[in-house]
């Protein structure tokens, strides 16, 4: 089943989603003349089918359709972030930014910039993070991040809808996950994954092992081997390039995987034969609404969270996998499991 | 040779002086400078060095700490203790070392997957490894092992060995004795190019402060690398980071990574110096044309610097020695550019300064050259130091005084030469045998010679008479001058000239005779005039005769009569006079004491001219009237024929005889009388009536001697005479006596003097006009003989 139809019938769900999406696809009232959207985009290529490559898509195809000017530049340095993000801030009214590493660079600008806006992906400013603990709310007058959105997703509910395929395509009753460092949102993640996978099967196995480094394959790799020997046969990776050691052994092992963030279906072909389906962030679809949000004048600063209403997150297409994950019927599960979040959300395990 | 000027030797000499001085001092500072500067260089290519040096050491340095303080984790500590009870026979050391043998074993022939080894690879204290590789990822493949060398936990590729208690690097590091520390087994990629070392720290307890474990781990040099990029980024120099055996492990070329040194930076570092608290050093290498520093390692801690030594590596900054010591060689330039500007600017100022000095030198000599070429009135001006200032004042000093000697020299001798030039006597110069040496101009034109013609003669040809010269020198040498000797002397013309000469000798210093100098007066105009004069004085003594006789002629001032009162008056205007006058008695004998019976004769004469010729002819005037007078001629008859006689005399001479002559008729009734008057040229009479009035007898006619009154005739006048009535006869110079302002007298004025005289006497009238005539002319010379005759009847 195409994802996008499921993203449709999750949209038809619910009435003012639909009448935002309406008026959000107004160009004449929402294109003030001249307004520019700019997008720096992190170290990469700039088709890294992952961060850089969904931002620039999702902020390009708003503005082109509300008529905004748009520009982008690639960074080649970590060091050149700052100069990048402060360069497009005077040039552009709506500045982009992918990714944790524009974390502290994207607020210092924007303080030094009042009168840009800003969208940072995946990063949420908290007291202590981004603006001083003795802040209540990072985004008001005293946090001096009034002029930036934060766009993050639920990965909770990203790892429920992962939790709920794992539960139901595993054979020996065990499924795993290699996590990265123990930070909230890959928390979320793994309790989201261990709670889906119950509801599917309550005496279902879960392991998982938070691996304090996100770029270390080969340690995901062996601990994902353990999981193996440990009797699972699903491995999600949920930590970066060390949750991908997690697919590597999952895939070297004959047993099945389940990627993270975007399809990695494309960023990690190694792996495509193992790989049920990826629990992504649907960055273009979110980039794209805050695009269309500013374009109305309507966007307003502080955390937007993208949950399944409004596409903002959901698998990927099962791609090798349709059919036997159609004929096990947890295609099903997965739809019932989406209707079950929005009924309550908090059935992922997370407040 | 071109004697060279004062100013260009100054100049010579002081430029010499200072290039030899500025070549020397040039030449020692730039020696100095340059040695300083290389040493310099070479110091700052050191400092470099040991700077690089001390950073690589603390890289080093702060590697190990890190992987100290890893080996802390609480998991890791956990792990190691985990491990060690596991062991059997816990302190039977051979028993562990076979358990440990045996697991060695079985760890090679392991599957990778197994739990055997996965229990050691994905443990909690991998995770801890794995989360340090995270923030250093340089470090790769680290593991652990306890205190017996048994593997505890190993993060990275699967380690070879299980047990390495037996390993070297492993003793050392535990062996309490070496510091705890293992630093070597470097190893070059050669496909990456990664170089990386292994380095190894002992875990010590933090409970008991034993040692507990060893922590391993291979460092990939890549942070050394940049920081030594980095060096080379931000230098000229070329910094290179050289292993003990000389390999490049960094440097400014990618290619040369791994790869021998040139021989050139290899430094040739005893062991010794090596280990012996580092070593650093910089040399100067002229094989290779190259300055070059080098600097073993070292860190800022020195908490582990024996290890980091140990490796015996270094650090080289090198450069081209055209390129180190460009700014030595720039100096150099400089100062040597300095030292050409100093040395030209010397010049400049030699030349400036030879000038000042020889400034008022030159001025002086200028002056002095313009004066010696005759501008005396120069002064030269004082200045430059104070002896050319005393030398300037000197010198005009003394030209001031020269100046006026001159000076006075030139008014003497312009005195003496307008004595000379303007003299009127002849002045003149000879030698001794005398050669004419210099004539004044009136001695030129006096003898009509030019100066050339005069200055190539001898007075000899002047003398007119040759004895004369004997004469003269025979004067000369007797009495060694002359004065006032006369001689005649000879013109070019040959005209004789008398000339009086006053001579004296010129004597030189020595008394020897130069020659003659004297004034020669031309007194010929002299001698004649002389002569003129005596033969004056002879005329005029035949005048004063011929006066005599003239006034002899002359009848006396009153006749001797009864007849009329008659007075007469003459007087010549010159010695000898042309006027003259005289009665007579008519009709009777010439005997003065007996009056005339009839009448009387007046007659006034006057001849034209003066001197002698009128004398003679009025001489002969008187003569002739006295011959006719008595004829029976009447007064115009008488005149005629007077006119007649005196033609013949006047004929040559065109003189003539201006002539009034009046008869007093006296009646026989007494007082009756009558004038008959006729007249020849002459003032007519004038009549004072004794009744008072005054009047012209009006008749006139030719003067006598020219012979037309003969042929013409002449008017008789004749007129009645109361008694007392006066007759007056005057000749010309009477109405022609002129006063001081030239007026004549006139008839007007001699008609007043008649009207206003006194009439009781002939005699009275005389005295009245004579007086008026005196007042009138003042002291006017008469310029002609005046003549009076009064009669009273």
């Amino acid at each position: 089943m195409n994802r996008r139809i499921i993203t449709a019938l999750t949209l038809l769900l619910t009435v003012s989603t639909l009448l935002a999406a309406c008026r959000e696809n107004m160009p004449e009232v929402s294109t003030p003349a001249g307004l520019k959207v700019g997008v720096v985009l992190g170290v990469g290529s700039e088709n890294d089918n992952s961060f850089n490559e969904y931002t620039l898509k999702g902020a390009r195809e708003a503005a082109e359709e509300t008529g905004l000017a748009f520009e982008y530049i690639t960074t080649d340095s970590i060091e050149d972030y700052e100069r990048n993000v402060a360069n497009m801030a005077g040039k552009a009214d709506l500045v982009i930014t992918p990714g944790y590493l524009f974390t502290e660079v994207t607020a210092k600008v924007a303080r030094s910039h009042p009168n840009v806006r800003f969208v940072i992906v995946d990063v949420p400013y908290l007291p202590g993070q981004g603006c001083p603990e003795t802040v209540d709310d990072c985004y008001s007058e005293e946090g001096g991040l009034t002029n930036v959105t934060s766009l993050v997703f639920a990965e909770d509910q990203m790892g429920y809808l992962a939790g709920v395929l794992a539960g139901c395509m595993t054979k020996t009753g065990t499924v795993a996950s290699v996590s990265g460092m123990e930070i909230p949102p890959v928390v979320r993640l793994v309790t989201g994954y261990q709670q889906g996978a119950r509801s599917v099967a309550p005496d279902i196995v879960t392991l998982n092992q938070y691996i304090p480094n996100f770029d270390d394959l080969p340690t995901g790799k062996l601990v994902g081997q353990k999981f193996i020997n440990e009797g699972a046969d699903v491995i999600a990776g949920f930590g970066g390039n060390t949750g991908n050691g997690g697919l590597l052994a999952a895939h070297e092992a004959g047993a099945m995987a389940i990627g993270v963030d975007v399809d990695q279906y494309d960023t990690y072909p190694e792996v495509r034969a193992s790989l049920l389906s990826s629990t992504a962030k649907f960055i273009d679809v979110a980039v794209a609404g805050v695009v269309r949000q500013f374009a109305a004048g309507r966007l307003e600063a502080g955390i937007q969270t993208k949950t399944l209403v409004g596409g903002g997150i959901g698998l990927t297409p099962y791609h090798d996998w349709e059919e036997e994950i159609v004929a096990a019927g947890c295609d099903e599960k997965i739809n019932e499991a989406m209707e079950a979040i929005h009924a309550d959300p908090t059935i992922t395990g997370v407040p | 040779m071109k004697p060279t000027t004062l100013t260009t030797q100054l100049s010579l000499l002081f430029t010499a002086i200072s290039a030899l001085s500025i070549f020397i001092v040039t030449g020692v500072l730039v020696v100095q400078i340059r040695q300083t500067q290389i040493r310099q260089v070479g110091q700052d290519f050191e400092t470099k060095a040991e700077v690089e040096a001390e950073r690589v050491g603390n890289i080093l340095e702060r590697q190990i700490i890190d992987l100290s303080s890893l080996g802390q984790a609480p998991d890791i500590l956990d792990r190691i203790e985990e491990v060690a009870a596991g062991y059997p026979g816990a302190e039977d050391k051979e028993l562990i070392r076979a358990h440990l043998l045996e697991q060695e074993q079985r760890w090679r022939q392991a599957d990778e997957n197994s739990d055997f080894v996965l229990q050691y690879r994905t443990s909690p204290a991998v995770m801890v490894l794995t989360a340090f590789r995270g923030s250093h990822n340089s470090h790769r493949n680290l593991f652990l092992t306890d205190r017996l060398g048994g593997l505890v936990a190993a993060h990275g590729e699967k380690p070879e060995r299980f047990y390495y208690g037996d390993e070297e690097w492993w003793q050392a590091v535990w062996d309490l004795g070496q510091g705890g520390v293992y630093l070597g087994q470097l190893t070059v990629d050669p496909g990456t190019k990664n170089i990386s070392i292994f380095m190894a720290v002992r875990i010590i307890s933090p409970k008991t402060f034993d040692p507990v474990a060893v922590l391993a781990s291979t460092y990939e040099l890549q942070a050394v690398q940049q920081l030594i990029d980095l060096a080379n980024e931000n230098s000229l120099q070329e910094v290179r980071l050289l292993s003990a055996d000389g390999i490049v492990l960094a440097g400014p070329d990618q290619a040369e990574i791994g790869q021998p040194a040139r021989p050139a930076l290899a430094v040739n570092l005893s062991p010794a110096q090596a280990n012996d608290g580092g070593a650093s050093g910089w040399l100067l290498d002229r094989q290779n044309q190259a300055v070059l520093a080098y600097s073993t390692l070292s860190s800022t801690s020195q908490t582990n610097l024996d290890q980091i030594r140990s490796l015996n590596w270094y650090v080289v900054v090198s450069d081209s020695q055209a390129d180190a010591l460009a700014g030595v060689y720039r100096s150099t330039l400089v100062a040597s550019l300095a030292a050409l500007l100093v040395l030209g600017g010397t010049v400049f100022a030699a030349n400036i300064a030879a000038k000042v000095i020889t400034r008022p030198i030159k001025q002086l000599t200028a002056t002095a050259r313009e004066i010696n070429e005759g501008n005396l009135d120069l002064q030269a001006k004082p200045g430059g130091p104070l002896e050319f200032v005393t030398l300037a004042e000197t010198f005009n000093h003394l030209t001031t005084r020269l100046n006026a000697f001159i000076d006075s020299l030139r008014q003497s001798e312009r005195r003496y030469r307008t004595l000379f030039e303007d003299s009127k006597d002849a002045i003149y110069l000879t030698d001794p045998a005398g050669q004419i040496i210099d004539v004044n101009p009136a001695g030129l034109e006096l003898f009509g010679y030019t100066r050339e013609e005069a200055q190539q003669g001898n007075v000899i040809d002047v003398y007119a008479n040759p004895a004369d010269r004997l004469r003269f020198q025979e004067a000369m040498e007797r009495h060694g001058s002359v004065r006032d000797f006369e001689l005649k002397l000879r013109r070019k013309d040959g005209s004789e000239v008398d000339g009086l000469i006053t001579a004296t000798l010129r004597l030189a210093d020595d008394g020897t005779v130069l020659g003659y100098q004297g004034i020669l007066r031309d007194i010929t105009a002299q001698k004649r005039a002389e002569r003129e004069r005596l033969r004056f004085l002879a005329m005029q003594r035949e005048l004063e005769m011929a006066r005599n006789i003239q006034i002899s002629l002359l009848p006396p001032a009153h006749p001797r009569w009864s007849g009329p009162d008659v007075v007469c008056y003459s007087k010549p205007a010159q010695e000898i006079g042309g006027d003259f006058y005289a009665y007579h008695t008519l009709s009777g004998k010439l005997d003065g004491e007996q009056a005339p019976a009839g009448g009387f004769a007046l007659v006034v004469g006057d001849i034209s001219g003066k001197g002698m010729p009128a004398a003679m002819l009025m001489a002969v005037s008187l003569a002739s009237l006295q011959t006719v007078i008595d004829q029976p001629f009447s007064p115009a008859e008488l005149l005629a024929h007077l006119d007649q006689v005196l033609a013949h005399y006047t004929q040559t001479t065109r003189q003539n005889c201006a002539l009034c002559y009046v008869e007093l008729i006296s009646a026989l009734n007494g007082d009756d009388r009558k004038l008959l008057v006729a007249n020849a040229g002459c003032v007519a009479p004038i009549i004072r009536r004794a009744a008072g009035p005054v009047e012209w007898v009006d008749v006139g006619g030719l003067p006598l001697g020219i012979g037309l009154g003969a042929k013409f005739g002449y008017q008789e006048v004749s007129l009645s005479l109361a008694p007392c009535d006066l007759v007056i006869l005057t000749s010309d110079g009477v109405i022609e006596a002129m006063n001081e302002s030239g007026e004549l007298f006139g008839f007007e004025r001699l008609e007043q003097a008649v009207l206003a005289g006194p009439t009781n006497s002939a005699g009275a009238m005389l005295e009245h006009l004579k007086t008026r005539l005196v007042n009138y002319m003042g002291a006017t010379e008469p310029h002609d003989d005046m003549t009076i005759v009064v009669a009273q009847v």
